[in-house]
């Protein structure tokens, strides 16, 4: 079972990929192989987001345990026709779905449906074959804003833009979406949402 | 009003350790420390409904308080051999199960889960009062114990070797934990896997191991079987008694071999095959209680027990089979790759 | 008429990158964002770079094709060109001015 020991003393000396003990050339040739079959696709990051302790209970393995007591900050959520309207945090409505969440999804790149403000708007477009995705592009853009709103303190929202960003890349990559899709629409109404219309971030 | 979690956790940890310095070093619990057994029934109930009573379980002192008589009876019969503490100044969770007051004490009868004086939890029906005490004290301890890197996990050892096996509840990992510890595998614990970032090795903390329906009938009659419960979300629950040598071997720490996770499949044939370590840290990272919480040291913790175990899928219909599998793990070292 | 400068991207100064690796699987822990992530091979190298200086595009493709003794082609330059606004959506790295 090979492992770097390189890796034990943390920071200072992190293991390289070249830093692997002599191989022969056969081992070398399909190394490269490996790293060639690599780059062919777009790059796959795996995420797993740090959790804020503070909004442990307001998350969805929270709600299911059915058994959590009414005490605490209530969670809070805004749903995506909330900000549909409303002025958003820290994202401009003329970014790029596929930039923010490092995805490629074809449904994305049609035509008029690229922007964030594109895909929250999504229903009004005509109606495409794939209802689900089209839920699913409305709910992500929906969670990602309550995620910046709760990065800024505003919101007690349960989850963080990295998370949020990972399930959509992943649902996306993976092409798991229909499920995801019902999961991000409990998120986004996982309680009240505190702000008016017209607030300003 | 409810106290955020990080504020309990760092007055937790530091009382905790000074709890265990405070202790005797080698424990000699065979002449000082009396245990539930040495109790008449009576008397055990009468110190559970006064002041309390003070367990130790695995590193943790727990008191518990109940006049519920499934509760009484449960801790009768389930930890008969667990020492009672005789300082009743510390304890690390103080848990009271009791009914709530007014009409849901007499009609639908509930009861509620105090932990520390808080109700973390709804009320769950009377009937259901020995598991809500189980799954209770478990998420006390998830919550908490914040000293260790905490997994939702099942761990056994043999021979020097543990064995951790992730899952939530339904996976199957319980009802094979039992499977493996009536076959003579060591309880170090059916639910939560507590490693020190300090040197990488488990802590045991046995409890009663849950069945759930059919798993209950599956055990031969070596082992002892608390009372059913019914109509819980996970249907009929009951608890497998901790075997009196795991109780033995409380105090002894493990090293990590091999980490399983393992799946019941109806009709399939037991499988093992291994799995991708960056695959397997990221789940740990992913669904531990408190890897965030303890940031670069709880990355590190689990990286270097990733690092120092093989990792595997198992599936698997038959029990007994199952048992066989791992023994054959244990004594070949290493399963072939096939 | 000036062409704009290409944007250089480095790890920030003030985080540790934790790394843990097993054949050509990459983990790496951003203490600065307490995020963790899975990398492949060509990634991992990419982000090491980073870390230890910072680079433009081209000059990472470059650093990154020597490293892992690979071409510097087409296909590397996509998928740099991909993997590098990941890296800074994930706070893995900034733009330097």
């Amino acid at each position: 079972m090979s492992h770097d020991q390189g890796n034990r003393s943390g920071a200072d000396h992190a293991a390289t990929p070249e830093d692997h003990s002599p191989e022969t050339e056969s081992s070398a040739k399909g190394r490269r192989q490996f790293i060639k079959k690599a780059i062919v696709t777009a790059p796959v990051i795996l995420t797993v987001a740090s959790r804020p302790v503070w909004a442990r209970n307001c998350t969805l393995s929270g709600i299911l345990s059915g058994n959590l007591s009414d005490e605490g900050p209530p969670c809070e959520a805004c749903t995506p026709g909330f900000w549909m309207k409303a002025a958003w945090p820290k994202y401009s409505r003329t970014e790029e779905f596929n930039s923010v969440f490092g995805t490629s999804h074809w449904f994305f790149t049609q035509d008029n449906c690229t922007t964030l403000d594109e895909v929250i708007h999504i229903h009004k477009k005509p109606p495409t074959h794939d209802g689900q995705l089209e839920n699913f592009g409305f709910q992500a853009v929906g969670a990602l804003l309550n995620a910046a709103a709760a990065s800024m303190g505003m919101l007690n929202f349960g989850y963080t833009e990295g998370q949020i960003i990972a399930m959509v890349h992943d649902a996306l990559s993976t092409g798991n979406y229909t499920a995801v899709q019902g999961d991000l629409a409990d998120i986004n109404t996982m309680g009240h949402c505190p702000f008016p219309h017209w607030v300003e971030f | 009003m409810f106290a955020f979690p990080t504020a309990h956790s760092s007055r937790f940890h530091q009382d905790s350790s000074r709890r265990r310095e405070l202790r005797e070093g080698p424990k000699d619990r065979s002449m000082t420390i009396q245990s539930i057994s040495s109790l008449s029934p009576s008397e055990l109930a009468r110190q559970l409904r006064d002041q309390g009573l003070n367990l130790g379980i695995g590193p943790f002192v727990t008191r518990i308080q109940s006049t519920i008589p499934s509760v009484v009876r449960g801790i009768r019969l389930l930890y008969a051999g667990y020492p009672i503490e005789k300082d009743s100044t510390f304890a690390d969770f103080h848990v009271h199960l009791a009914p709530p007051r007014g009409l849901r004490r007499w009609f639908r009868p509930q009861v509620l889960f105090f932990f520390d004086g808080h109700v973390p939890f709804k009320p769950l029906p009377l009937a259901q009062a020995y598991p809500f005490f189980e799954w209770g004290l478990n998420w006390c301890v998830a919550q908490y114990a914040n000293q260790y890197l905490i997994l939702h996990a099942a761990v056994i050892e043999k021979g020097g070797h543990a064995v951790i096996m992730p899952g939530p509840p339904g996976s199957g990992k319980s009802t094979l934990c039992a499977g493996l510890v009536a076959g003579g595998w060591r309880l170090l614990s059916d639910e939560l896997a507590l490693i020190s970032p300090q040197d990488g090795r488990l802590t045991p903390m046995p409890r009663p191991v849950s069945l759930k329906n059919e798993s209950i009938r599956k055990f031969a009659p070596g082992v002892t079987i608390g009372p059913e419960s019914a109509d819980t979300t996970k249907g009929t629950v009951a608890h497998m008694k901790v075997p009196d040598e795991s109780m033995a071997r409380v105090d002894e720490h493990a090293t990590a071999a091999w980490v399983v996770y393992a799946r019941y499949d109806a009709g399939a044939p037991a499988r093992l095959e291994r799995r991708s370590k960056a695959q397997t840290l990221l789940h740990i990272v992913r669904n531990a209680f408190n890897c965030s919480l303890l940031g670069e040291r709880g990355f590190q913790t689990a990286a270097d027990l990733i690092d120092t175990c093989d990792c595997y899928d198992f599936t698997y219909s038959d029990l007994d089979q199952a048992v066989g599998v791992f023994d054959t793990l244990l004594d070949e070292g290493l399963l072939p790759i096939s | 008429m000036l062409s704009p400068k290409p944007p250089r991207w480095k790890v920030p100064s003030g985080f540790s990158l934790h790394w843990q690796s097993w054949d050509d699987e990459f983990v790496v822990y951003n203490s600065g964002s307490g995020d963790t992530h899975l990398l492949d091979v060509v990634a991992a190298e990419a982000l090491q770079s980073l870390e230890r200086e910072s680079a433009n595009l081209l000059e990472l493709a470059r650093k990154v094709a020597a490293s892992l003794e690979i071409k510097l082609d087409d296909k590397l330059s996509a998928y740099l060109e991909r993997l590098v606004p990941d890296f800074h959506r994930l706070g893995l790295v900034e733009r330097i001015k």
